[in-house]
């Protein structure tokens, strides 16, 4: 097992994106002086004071299994189908009934309320198959578990991939 | 003289050929299994999860060494299929659904009925749709009962929920209502239970017509954050093994008109908690003739590993409540189940999805079948 | 975006309700989301032939007797692993955000005893209990589900 290693190696491929991003941002304001750009620079330097690499919001590679929101799905990534972390592929529907779970973001250290949303009316996506369980219960406590083909109330209940949406910030 | 000698040969050789032609084939032949099944014939349920509409089940001798050994034939069963089988009769029972356009379309929910010997669709009971629970792991979500006169489908819609199927008139008799449980776990004379989101559970007894005749409710007896109980047990004279998240085992007798909770006992010593070695898989408990319960457990577990394939059996005495015997496995493995009579195999389902065959008095690794146009050969079903 | 306040950046990623700040509402919005939106989805309008629609419409159970029950007992409710007290508040605050104007006007919110003594008895034919409420309803305020 080494989802550690790969997870520390996504953490610093955003770092360096994340950094170059600022840097530009950095260069528009210099050059924006005035704007309305204006109030968000002393935010961005005092960010920059506190922690010159600041690690990404929103580390990892939605591709993967070991990605934080992906705590604890259980079948195809949509984002290796032709849809991305919170969007469904073309030509499918997304089921609004669902399950519901929190996972921990490594980025911010907080608690994220996550929707397993399946989408539904193709044949099965086949690509990048996760199984992960924190937080999953047995079948018996329905709105905890992934287990169940969550396309219910689609055109056609088959089933093709799973994305993750945020729902907010667990306060608790 | 030569030239005889040569001629002698020539029609020696010609003799010979003509003795060996093979003889004509019979046209249409079609085979049939042998019944009953001989005990280490086993039933792998192929849930092709990538294909899910081409799903099926394979009858398989696992002394087979080569595929035209092992395999002895196979039947459909559509999208997640769900599979029961008699033992007083040679019957099985696939509730399976179709679409009529692959994954869209008019969808066709049913129970089919095959012959055992001629793995034939002899009979089907079309359901309205959609209710069943689609899910990987299919065992007690469909469940003879009554000495095999009705058979019990769990729906969720996300109701949850039971079909009562008289299989003599062959058509839905009931739905019984469940206030969100799962599992059909065979209780009583003509009855089931279910386990409940508060970690209760709930029994009932059916009357001759699959009418509810009574219902009894059982007390929250578990913890589901810091214990769950695996809704996959392993059923030995009707009491149900239920494994735990955190490594015990709750009994639940099954054999009155409602579920009891009995004892609750650790399948770890102090060495393994100390290891977190857990109970996990997609199906994680089985029992062999002898009436040995068996376990399938990996190293390190902790929240989130229940599904975590195992490393190991181990097999317990479930009167001492002792561990008799640790089975190594030569890989990891996700389900296992045990064949019956008195040589009793391990057939286990490894992350390679291939199988592997274990004496399961000894451990020993006996066979590994694969390469038989296989994708996710998931769950194993042992001859009754 | 979320520059503000913690609690006002919470408030912009839930997209929370006109009265949302009240701590209490914060976590009874939260064990809603948690407990019951995977079905009844963000605004309490189910779906239809397979979740019953919530929103505009669970207030009437509240004018007919035994609905003030029902409504708890449902094993959704009744099950879900929070306390008394943090289902009293879930189901004051889906009340009073999904369907204020069919409370009736004597609407008093529930109280953790009140829901501790109901939850001890989950409903099991809760399909056949719904039916007769709903005739009740349709009977007395002469509404019908939007099924």
């Amino acid at each position: 097992m080494n989802w550690l290693d790969k997870l520390t190696e996504n953490v610093s491929r955003n770092v360096a994106k994340t950094s170059s991003r600022r840097g530009f941002l950095g260069g528009l304001g210099a050059m924006i002086a005035g704007g309305s750009l204006i109030p968000l620079l002393p935010v961005a330097r005092a960010d920059a004071m506190k922690q010159p690499e600041p690690p990404t919001a929103d580390p990892g590679d939605p591709a993967t299994c070991d990605y934080w929101r992906n705590c604890a799905i259980d079948g195809y990534l949509c984002s290796c189908c032709g849809g991305s972390v919170n969007s469904c592929p073309p030509g499918t529907e997304m089921s609004a009934i669902t399950w519901i779970g929190t996972c921990k973001n490594p980025g911010d250290g907080k608690d994220y309320i996550i929707s397993y949303n399946d989408c539904c009316g193709k044949a099965p996506c086949g690509s990048c198959f996760c199984n992960r369980n924190e937080g999953d219960r047995p079948t018996y406590r329905p709105h905890t578990s992934n287990d169940y083909n969550w396309c219910i109330g689609t055109k056609s209940q088959a089933y093709h991939c799973t994305v993750n949406i945020i729902l907010g910030v667990a306060i608790k | 003289m030569f030239r005889q000698l040569l001629r002698l040969v020539l029609l020696s050789g010609i003799t010979l050929a003509a003795s060996a032609e093979l003889a004509r084939d019979e046209l249409g032949k079609v085979e049939t299994l042998p019944l009953p099944y001989p005990n280490d014939w086993v039933i792998v349920h192929d849930v092709a999860f990538d294909h899910m509409s081409l799903g099926k089940f394979i009858v398989m001798d696992i002394n087979g060494k080569k595929i035209s050994e092992f395999f002895k034939g196979s039947f459909d069963g559509g999208n997640l299929a769900a599979f029961a089988q008699a033992s007083k009769k040679p019957e099985m029972y696939v509730l399976e659904h179709y679409y009529d356009r692959g994954a869209r379309g008019n969808r066709t929910d049913l129970v089919t009925i095959y012959d055992k010997a001629t793995l034939m669709p002899v009979d089907e009971i079309v359901l309205t749709g959609p209710k069943r629970a689609e899910m990987l792991v299919s065992k007690f979500i469909i469940s003879l009962i009554d000495d095999e006169k009705f058979l019990l489908l769990y729906n969720f819609t996300p109701a949850t929920f039971v079909t009562v199927i008289d299989l003599v008139k062959r058509e839905v008799v009931n739905e019984v209502q469940l206030p969100t449980c799962a599992g059909i776990y065979p209780t009583g004379k003509r009855g089931f239970s279910s386990i409940c989101s508060n970690a209760s559970m709930i029994s009932f007894q059916l009357d001759k017509n699959g009418k509810v005749a009574k219902q009894s409710k059982i007390d929250p007896f578990f913890d589901i954050e810091k214990d769950a109980l695996f809704e996959r047990p392993a059923i030995i004279d009707g009491v149900g093994y239920f494994p735990s998240f955190a490594g015990n085992v709750q009994e639940i007798n099954l054999q009155g008109d409602a579920a009891e909770p009995g004892e609750k006992w650790s399948l770890l010593g102090t060495e393994d908690k100390s290891k977190n070695w857990r109970p996990g898989g997609a199906w994680l408990a089985a029992t062999d003739s002898a009436k040995r319960l068996y376990v399938m457990m990996h190293e390190n577990g902790g929240e989130g590993s229940h599904d975590n394939p195992g490393s190991e059996i181990w097999v317990f005495d479930t009167g001492r409540k002792a561990r008799v015997n640790r089975i190594p496995l030569t890989l990891p493995a996700i389900a296992f189940d045990i064949t019956a009579g008195d040589s009793p195999k391990i057939v286990a389902t490894n992350v390679e999805m291939n199988l592997e065959v274990y004496d399961a008095a000894s451990g020993e690794h006996v066979n590994t079948i694969k390469d038989f146009y296989h994708s996710w050969p998931l769950l194993v079903y042992a001859s009754p | 975006m979320c520059t503000g306040i913690r609690n006002a950046c919470l408030v912009v990623l839930l997209s929370w309700g006109a009265n949302a700040g009240a701590a209490d509402d914060m976590l009874a919005r939260q064990n809603y989301i948690l407990n019951c939106q995977g079905c009844h989805l963000p605004d309490g309008s189910g779906s239809k032939g397979n979740v019953p629609k919530m929103n505009d419409f669970v207030g009437y159970f509240l004018h007919v007797p035994g609905g003030r029950e029902f409504i708890v007992q449902v094993p959704g409710a009744a099950n879900a692993p929070i306390s008394d007290q943090e289902l009293a508040d879930v189901m004051n605050w889906l009340l009073l955000n999904f369907s204020k104007k069919e409370l009736p006007a004597s609407f008093e919110p529930y109280s953790a005893a009140e829901i501790g003594r109901l939850r001890r008895e989950p409903l099991i034919e809760v399909h056949d209990r719904r039916n007769e409420l709903i005739a009740q309803i349709r009977d007395k305020l002469g509404v019908t589900e939007d099924k």
